[in-house]
């Protein structure tokens, strides 16, 4: 797999430090990559040397009595829901774990050949993770201008002038860099994707349909 | 007293839940603290210094806890070697001294027994410290406090996933810590990916891998170590909160481009001594 995150964001994520969206993509990333899920590791072994090194805050002079007194509670567990897919997949797709929990809307038009679902419901609607899924062969619109914007190849394969996408592989492009890759040429291609955006969008899809309609 | 603390190493029974705090009642245990240290260490048969950590952290009240304690004696028993030890150091040094796998036996013990001692153990180095990782993230000491006792509840309960060939325990409690955080301060689910429950189908360690993880951490360790302190310190600083880079350069009163620069490199420089995999 040549398409992984960079360090920074890898060690952001294990930081736990990365937005919602695009900690989304990168999970999904990892369940797709050996590689990247042991570079996260590494970082997490980092975590666990700054929290040795943190000067310890003082404790109130009963906690620890109190905490032994609540080891036999039964814990409250919040049942994490399934999420509810509305989203019809091809046959034998199967999507990453860490989407489980998230609501996945219905295919909607985006432009044609191309369709996109909204997943979650939290946060504003423009930083919210989204499937694409191409025809073959077809033109993924850039999803914005204004941020980055995270790729994951999910099934079928995306090229663009940089090289060729895989299953597992993320494309990870700034705001300054234009990108539309294309689906490959044999199957259906769905992807993981979100933006990263920190500027001011009216709507993401807006953003999306805009470049369109000016054809 | 030897009656009573052979019953304290011994897994506890429902009626027997407050024994721990009966210790407290005991005036003179402050006094015989290092008698029980060696006594414990004797019948664990651990030769080795170990600091008295939940004897101490029962007693001292108010600021001084026993992680203090515990550096401060060693600091001293350094500062006989070399005088004038900066204080920073000591927490280095008290890594330095501890084996990691001391406190992933704990966390076993309580798996595999319930261990309320080992707990109390884990409570008083971690508690601390996980309480300070979230006040360096801008929370403040009522719910950092709070929090960090849930963690330390966490820990209990999730102990029997817990897998010292996996992790050591510093860096699974780290997860546990930022998962809380992330829940804490969002209101969705952060999707990490817990080295707990990790879906890792196709690598179930075997023995051998135990020690090859062992190695590999102690890489990491080594690698960070290694690193220029200012280096060092923006990766620290990364860790804490989601401050933006710039808010970052703020706080260390440095140009936006040197706060990136030092972090690419220090990634670069970690990438390097760690060696890809």
């Amino acid at each position: 797999m040549n398409n992984r995150p960079t360090d920074e964001i890898l060690m952001a994520y294990a930081a736990g430090t990365l937005k919602q969206g695009p900690a989304l993509v990168v999970a999904a990333h990892l369940s797709l990559c050996p590689e990247s899920r042991l570079r996260v590791r590494q970082f997490e072994t980092i975590g666990g040397m700054v929290l040795e090194d943190i000067p310890p805050a003082g404790m109130s002079a009963d906690m620890l009595e109190k905490t032994l007194a609540r080891l036999d509670d039964q814990p409250v567990a919040p049942a994490i829901a399934a999420g509810r897919w509305l989203a019809d997949m091809p046959e034998g797709m199967v999507l990453p774990s860490p989407l489980e929990h998230y609501d996945i809307g219905k295919w909607r038009f985006l432009a044609p050949g191309v369709q996109w679902s909204s997943i979650g419901k939290g946060g504003p609607a423009r930083t919210r993770p989204m499937l694409l899924r191409s025809k073959p062969g077809m033109v993924l619109p850039e999803h914005t201008h204004a941020g980055t914007e995270y790729t994951l190849v999910l099934k079928g394969s995306l090229h663009d002038a940089m090289g060729d996408y895989q299953v597992g592989d993320l494309i990870i492009a700034d705001a300054s860099l234009e990108h539309e890759p294309t689906a490959g040429p044999d199957e259906d291609c769905i992807c993981l994707a979100v933006v990263d955006g920190r500027l001011l969008m009216k709507s993401l899809v807006g953003r999306i349909v805009q470049p369109l309609l000016g054809f | 007293m030897t009656a009573i603390f052979n019953k304290l190493l011994l897994p506890l029974s429902p009626c027997e839940t407050n024994a721990v705090q009966a210790l407290r009642r005991f005036s003179c245990v402050a006094i015989c603290t290092l008698e029980i240290r060696n006594w414990i260490s004797d019948s664990f048969g651990v030769i080795q210094f170990r600091p008295a950590i939940v004897l101490n952290g029962m007693n001292e009240v108010g600021t001084q806890n026993s992680s203090s304690v515990q550096i401060a004696r060693q600091t001293q028993f350094r500062s006989t070697l070399h005088r004038d030890e900066p204080k920073p150091d000591a927490g280095r040094c008290v890594r330095r001294m501890k084996k990691h796998d001391e406190y992933s036996a704990r966390i076993v013990s309580i798996a595999q027994r319930g261990d309320r001692l080992a707990f109390a153990e884990l409570f008083n180095f971690y508690g601390t410290r996980i309480k300070g990782f979230y006040m360096r993230g801008g929370m403040a000491a009522g719910q950092a406090e709070e929090l960090a006792q849930e963690t330390m509840l966490m820990v209990w309960r999730k102990a029997t996933l817990f897998d010292p060939a996996k992790a050591s325990a510093s860096t699974w409690i780290f997860t546990i810590a930022r998962n809380l955080r992330i829940d804490a301060l969002r209101r969705e689910r952060y999707p990490a990916q817990h080295l707990l429950e990790d879906h890792d189908p196709e690598q179930e360690p075997s023995p051998s891998d135990g020690l090859l993880r062992a190695e590999r951490e102690e890489c990491i360790r080594l690698a960070m170590q290694a690193l220029p302190p200012e280096q060092a310190n923006v990766i620290n600083l990364h860790y804490f909160d989601d401050k933006a880079h710039s808010e970052i350069a703020k706080a260390l009163d440095l140009p936006l481009g040197t706060v990136k620069s030092r972090l690419r490199l220090a990634i670069q420089r970690l990438r390097d001594l760690m060696g890809e995999e």
